[in-house]
């Protein structure tokens, strides 16, 4: 639990009227919140302006948090919320437009290509990326935010249960399914790459 | 623990969740099985591709312009709360008034609507009643007690 004494304080001076220690909270955390988005979502365009409403979200409410979770598993709930509403909002627009046949085709034609030859080092490495930041995009949005948070965050299951208000059980579960997934959907890539 | 318990438990022994000993029966596994030792590292290549992958960028400012937008929301929303909250009493009293006034229009039309059916279907032609009806409040008690027997 790095911080959250440290985080604490800050909560209790915006509490008392310092806006600038909620300035500090959002300087503590952009590049956090910014990256779960980032990795749930995909996607640049959107980030900043789906960080911006994270911190809008908590500036509203911080003045109820009740000290009783660690400032950032309570950030990362608003965070982890924020994006399913998105991904929920997207379905339905998907729903209802004609953009779904033309997005699924797009996605089809961005399959990692089997022909490169002699790639540098620094393109194997943006390639590894891509590959498994797209196989992310497709878990359940409830096994991808559970994996982002113990893969890029690094939180312990116990932390995971208390940011997203689930069992340890579901936490232990999940995971490992996410894994599995991420295993089926990278099968050839792990042949390819052995 | 067999081969199959094993690989169900090797996301917890990346993740450091399992107990000291349990720990120690997977290391020892893993280190005589090709099979457990390739999902542990296929595991270990997520890891690290979902770490590379957290490349978010936010402009310089943001810290300070977030914290602007936020404040701005909230000057926004605690700018029209009142006006809301009046807004939805005024509503709420329109809404009893209309509430009100059908209510004693219907009461009356029906009562209206009779007495009228009964003037235009003849039955009270020159009858107390008409004569209740026409001339308002200059009623006698003549003409209640005429007004009585003559709904028989
Ligand atoms: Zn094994």
């Amino acid at each position: 639990m790095k911080q959250s004494q440290d985080d604490f304080q800050l909560v209790r001076a915006f509490q008392n009227g310092d806006e600038k220690a909620f300035e500090e909270l959002i300087k503590r955390y952009q590049r956090q919140v910014a990256n779960i988005i980032y990795l749930t979502l995909g996607g640049r365009d959107i980030v900043e302006d789906l960080t911006q409403e994270v911190f809008i979200r908590a500036y509203r409410s911080l003045s109820r948090f009740a000290f009783d979770a660690s400032f950032y598993s309570w950030l990362y709930r608003i965070t982890v919320n924020l994006c399913i509403d998105e991904i929920r909002r997207r379905k339905l627009k998907r729903t209802f437009s004609l953009d779904f046949f033309s997005e699924e085709r797009a996605a089809a034609s961005e399959k990692p290509s089997k022909k490169i030859q002699t790639p540098s080092d620094a393109l194997l490495e943006n390639e590894k990326r891509d590959v498994v930041a797209k196989a992310l995009q497709r878990l359940k949005p409830s096994h991808r935010s559970v994996l982002i948070l113990r893969e890029y965050e690094d939180l312990t299951y116990e932390e995971i249960a208390q940011t997203l208000r689930i069992s340890l059980q579901a936490v232990k579960s999940r995971i490992f399914r996410a894994r599995e997934e991420m295993r089926t959907l990278l099968k050839e890539y792990f042949q390819e790459r052995l | 623990m067999n081969h199959q318990d094993i690989q169900r438990r090797l996301s917890e022994y990346l993740d450091e969740e399992l107990s000291a000993v349990d720990h120690q029966i997977v290391k020892e596994h893993v280190a005589a099985c090709g099979e457990c030792a390739d999902i542990l590292a296929q595991f270990q290549r997520i890891r690290a591709g979902i770490q590379a992958g957290a490349q978010a960028e936010l402009p310089h400012a943001f810290s300070s312009r977030a914290l602007r937008a936020a404040r701005l929301q909230m000057e926004k929303a605690s700018r029209w709360t009142p006006v809301e909250f009046t807004a939805r009493r005024a509503v709420l009293a329109l809404f009893l008034v209309v509430l009100l006034l059908v209510g004693l229009t219907s009461f009356g039309v029906q009562q209206e609507g009779v007495s009228v059916e009964r003037y235009l279907s003849g039955e009270m032609s020159d009858s107390a009643e008409s004569r209740i009806l026409f001339n308002g409040a200059d009623i006698s008690k003549e003409d209640v007690l005429l007004a009585a027997l003559s709904k028989r």
